[in-house]
């Protein structure tokens, strides 16, 4: 599968949460939840089972969910869930167990709302910079911001190299260093 | 009586060719004009493209680490020192940052760059990097110009 392919048929996207949710506190998404299926047909036993068994309990852990239920004739199983930022997820739950009708729930408690993408990168940030980005005047000399031009200093060539000049007086130095001692 | 065994040991092969054709067909389906649609010229271009894949996924490696030594290279020359040294006194002092961090500084975090920068023009003399400020070894004739 290449990664055109992946993006015409699927999408990409960059790490985000709504609203920074979890950077302060943290607000479960997950708006509401629909458990539909069929009081008869074997193809939802599981979910009846889950209805029957961990639905309470479910709705007893997350009070800030709204949970409906869906007896619907020659229907297959199916779960929905919505999310606070409009976002929807639907999975179809034919012929599954309960306990992977409770996984999934449990999977759909704990997504955010946004469709699930190939991730171009791992990491977010919205400030990517503390000292401040990198511009052509970080490293240079503050003095040059209140000069007043034309100025022989700031307008001669920079000096990467020793001049002759220096060398030859540094070498002075050294021989009347030299001399002194001796 | 009835012979079965002929007829059981008859085989159908293949039958799948719609399918086969559908796996290289989704790769294609971002090309231009023909290529994308009718298989026998798609599969040229899909070939093609699936080598290009494998071979990217090397080059990526080389293209981004040469970029980002010139990246450093450039950062080192405006601070006044060169990459060289700074992966000499970095080695020496024992700071194991690597390429990808060092240009996200320089961009990004040019103060602790130019802290590095400093480090290393300093330390530099200390360790006799582009000096030979030390008497030089026996057997070396420098009468007095290095």
């Amino acid at each position: 599968m290449t990664s055109q392919t992946w993006n015409r048929f699927w999408g990409s996207t960059f790490v985000k949460a709504p609203l920074q949710n979890g950077v302060g506190r943290y607000v479960q998404q997950l708006q509401r939840i629909t458990f539909k299926f069929c009081k008869t047909h074997g193809g939802s036993r599981g979910m009846r089972d889950f209805i029957e068994k961990d639905l309470i309990e479910f709705a007893r852990m997350n009070p800030g969910v709204v949970v409906y239920l869906k007896p619907r004739r020659h229907r297959s199983s199916c779960l929905k869930a919505e999310y606070l930022n409009g976002g929807e997820e639907y999975i179809s739950a034919h012929k599954q167990s309960s306990e992977e009708i409770k996984k999934w729930v449990e999977y759909l408690r704990t997504q955010s709302g946004y469709s699930v993408e190939r991730l171009r990168k791992y990491q977010h940030t919205d400030r990517p910079s503390i000292q401040g980005p990198w511009t052509p005047w970080m490293h240079r000399d503050q003095c040059i911001n209140i000069a007043e031009y034309p100025q022989e200093e700031l307008s001669c060539a920079v000096k990467r190299e020793k001049t002759a000049t220096q060398e030859l007086l540094e070498k002075s130095k050294i021989f009347v260093g030299v001399n002194n001692s001796s | 009586m009835v012979i079965t065994s002929p007829t059981l040991f008859a085989r159908a092969r293949g039958g799948d060719r719609y399918w086969k054709r559908r796996r290289i067909l989704a790769l294609s389906s971002h090309f231009f004009g023909r290529k994308q649609n009718c298989y026998s010229i798609a599969i040229k271009y899909v070939h093609r493209a699936l080598r290009y894949g494998v071979r990217a996924r090397k080059l990526k490696k080389a293209d981004d680490r040469e970029l980002w030594d010139t990246r450093i290279n450039a950062g080192c020359f405006e601070l006044g020192t060169k990459y060289s040294d700074m992966k000499a006194v970095m080695n020496d002092t024992g700071i194991a940052l690597d390429r990808k961090i060092l240009q996200n500084m320089a961009v990004w975090e040019p103060r602790s760059f130019r802290a590095l920068a400093s480090l290393t023009k300093v330390k530099q003399a200390e360790m006799g990097l582009n000096t030979l400020g030390s008497p030089p070894p026996s057997g070396v004739v420098t009468r007095g110009m290095l």
